[in-house]
C-alpha cells in the first residue's frame, strides 16, 4: 500500500471519526465540552484577562486623551466667551455712557466713537477716533463723553477723524459760570489746564464748575468744560480775570467718545 | 516537548488577543498558525492525527462541538501537506497559496462538520464576517510568527 494510498486512508478516518464525534456529541454539547472547558479554563482565562485588561488600559488612555481634547476645547471656548464677555462689558458701558450724554446733555449723538491714539507731538492736544465719514462723521461736530466736552472734529477722513480737544492751544470754548453769572472764553493750556478768561466783574472761586455756553458757538450749551482750580489774581485796569480750570475729562484716560450733531 | 509548548503557547496568546480585541474584530487564528507549524516538522501520518487531537483540544476548551475544529485543522494540515509539494514555501507566493489554501481548507472542514450537524447559523454567508478579517490578520502575522518560530526553535536546534 503505498503512502499517499494511506496517507488518504488515515485523512478519510480521521474526517469520519471527527464527523461521528460531532453526531454523537450533539446531544450532549455545548454540556460536555462546557464542562471541560470550565475546568481548563482556569489555566488559559488568564491571559483572556490579560488581553481584556490590557484592551481596558488602552481604552482607558485613549479616553484620558479625548477628555484631554476636550478640556483643550472648553478652555478655547471659555477664553472666546471671555472675550465675549469682555466685549460686552465695553459694549455696555459704551451705551450705558451714550444713555448719559444723552440724558444729562440732551443731545443727538451721531456716533460712539472709538480713540485710537493720541496726538503723538505732545504739543497738540488732539485724539484721532477709529470713525470717520463712513460713520456719519463730520467736521465741526462736537465731541463729548459722560464726563464733559471733548473737543470738535477738525479732520474726517473715510475711517477715521481727528478731534481738536478743548487742550488743544488752538482751541477756544465759549464758556459761562454754572453757578453764577459770567461768561468767557477757555483756551487750552497743555498739558493739563484751561485758561479761561472772564468778565472781572465775575463772582468765582476754586471749585465752581465751567460749563460751555456760546449760544453760537461750535459748542452745545451747558455741556461740563471743568472745575475752577485757581482765580489769578486781576490787576488793576485789567479787562479779563484769568481762571484755570482743570478739565472734566481726563483725556488721556478717554477710550470712546459720543460725537454729537453740529449745531 | 516543544511541540506541546508551542500549542500551549498558542492557545494562551490566542486568548489574550481574544481578549484584547474584544467583539471589535475576530482575532487571527494563532492555534491554526502554531498547527501548521507543528505538522511541517512531522510526517503526515503524525502531524494529520496530531492536528485533529489540537482541533479537539480547541473544540473542547471553546466548549462547542466536538469534531468541528478537529475537522477544520485536520483538512488544514493535508491541504498544508499537499500544497507544499506543489509550491516552494520559499517564496513568498507559494507561502501565501499554502497559507490562505490550507486556511480556507480550515472552514470547509469547519463547514462540512455543520452542515452534517445541520448546524444552519454555520455558513458562508453568515460567517463571513469572521472568516474574512481572522483569515487577513492571520496571514498578516503568520510572517511575524513563523520567523518567531525559527528564531525560538529552529536556532536552538541547530
Amino acid at each position: 500500500m503505498s503512502d499517499t494510498l494511506l496517507r488518504r486512508g488515515l485523512l478519510a478516518g480521521l474526517l469520519l471519526l471527527g464527523i461521528l464525534l460531532a453526531t454523537i456529541t450533539r446531544q450532549s454539547a455545548p454540556s460536555l465540552p462546557g464542562e471541560f472547558a470550565a475546568s481548563i479554563a482556569p489555566l488559559f482565562g488568564f491571559s483572556f484577562r490579560l488581553g481584556q485588561n490590557t484592551r481596558a488600559s488602552l481604552a482607558a488612555i485613549f479616553d484620558r486623551r479625548d477628555l484631554r481634547a476636550e478640556q483643550r476645547r472648553m478652555q478655547a471656548e471659555l477664553q472666546l466667551l471671555r472675550q465675549e464677555n469682555q466685549r460686552l462689558t465695553l459694549e455696555n458701558r459704551r451705551l450705558q455712557a451714550t444713555l448719559r450724554v444723552q440724558a444729562v446733555q440732551g443731545l443727538g449723538v451721531v456716533a460712539v466713537a472709538p480713540v485710537i491714539d493720541d496726538d503723538p507731538s505732545g504739543l497738540y492736544r488732539r485724539l484721532f477716533l477709529g470713525a470717520g465719514a463712513a460713520q456719519g462723521l463730520r467736521v465741526g461736530m462736537p465731541v463729548t463723553s459722560a464726563n464733559g466736552l471733548v473737543g470738535v472734529i477738525t479732520e474726517v477722513t473715510t475711517n477715521n477723524a481727528v478731534v481738536r480737544t478743548i487742550l488743544d492751544p488752538e482751541s477756544r470754548v465759549g464758556v459761562r459760570l454754572a453757578g453764577a453769572p459770567g461768561r468767557g472764553i477757555a483756551y487750552g493750556a497743555p498739558p493739563r489746564m484751561l485758561r479761561v478768561e472772564i468778565a472781572p466783574e465775575a463772582s468765582v472761586k476754586p471749585g465752581d464748575k465751567v460749563v460751555s455756553g456760546a449760544l453760537q458757538g461750535l459748542y452745545p450749551a451747558g455741556i461740563t468744560v471743568g472745575t475752577v482750580e485757581q482765580v489769578l489774581p486781576v490787576s488793576p485796569g485789567a479787562l479779563k480775570k484769568v481762571l484755570l480750570v482743570r478739565p472734566a475729562v481726563q483725556l488721556s484716560l478717554l477710550e470712546e467718545v459720543q460725537v454729537l450733531r453740529p449745531l | 516537548m516543544r511541540l506541546i509548548l508551542l500549542i500551549v503557547l498558542a492557545f494562551i496568546l490566542q486568548g489574550f488577543l481574544s481578549g484584547l480585541l474584544g467583539d471589535t474584530i475576530p482575532p487571527p487564528d494563532l492555534i491554526y498558525l502554531a498547527t501548521l507549524l507543528v505538522v511541517a516538522s512531522l510526517s503526515p501520518f503524525i502531524g494529520l492525527p496530531l492536528a485533529f487531537s489540537i482541533g479537539l483540544l480547541q473544540d473542547l476548551l471553546s466548549a462547542g462541538y466536538p469534531g468541528l475544529h478537529a475537522v477544520g485543522l485536520l483538512l488544514a494540515a493535508y491541504a498544508y501537506y499537499r500544497l507544499s509539494r506543489l509550491v516552494h514555501w520559499d517564496e513568498l507566493a507559494g507561502q501565501m497559496v499554502i497559507l490562505g489554501g490550507s486556511f480556507v481548507a480550515k472552514w470547509l472542514g469547519i463547514m462540512l462538520v455543520a452542515l452534517w450537524l445541520r448546524l444552519g447559523q454555520f455558513n458562508p454567508l453568515t460567517l463571513w464576517s469572521v472568516m474574512v478579517p481572522e483569515m487577513l490578520l492571520t496571514l498578516l502575522i503568520a510572517p511575524l510568527a513563523f520567523w518567531l518560530y525559527q528564531q525560538l526553535y529552529a536556532g536552538r536546534s541547530k
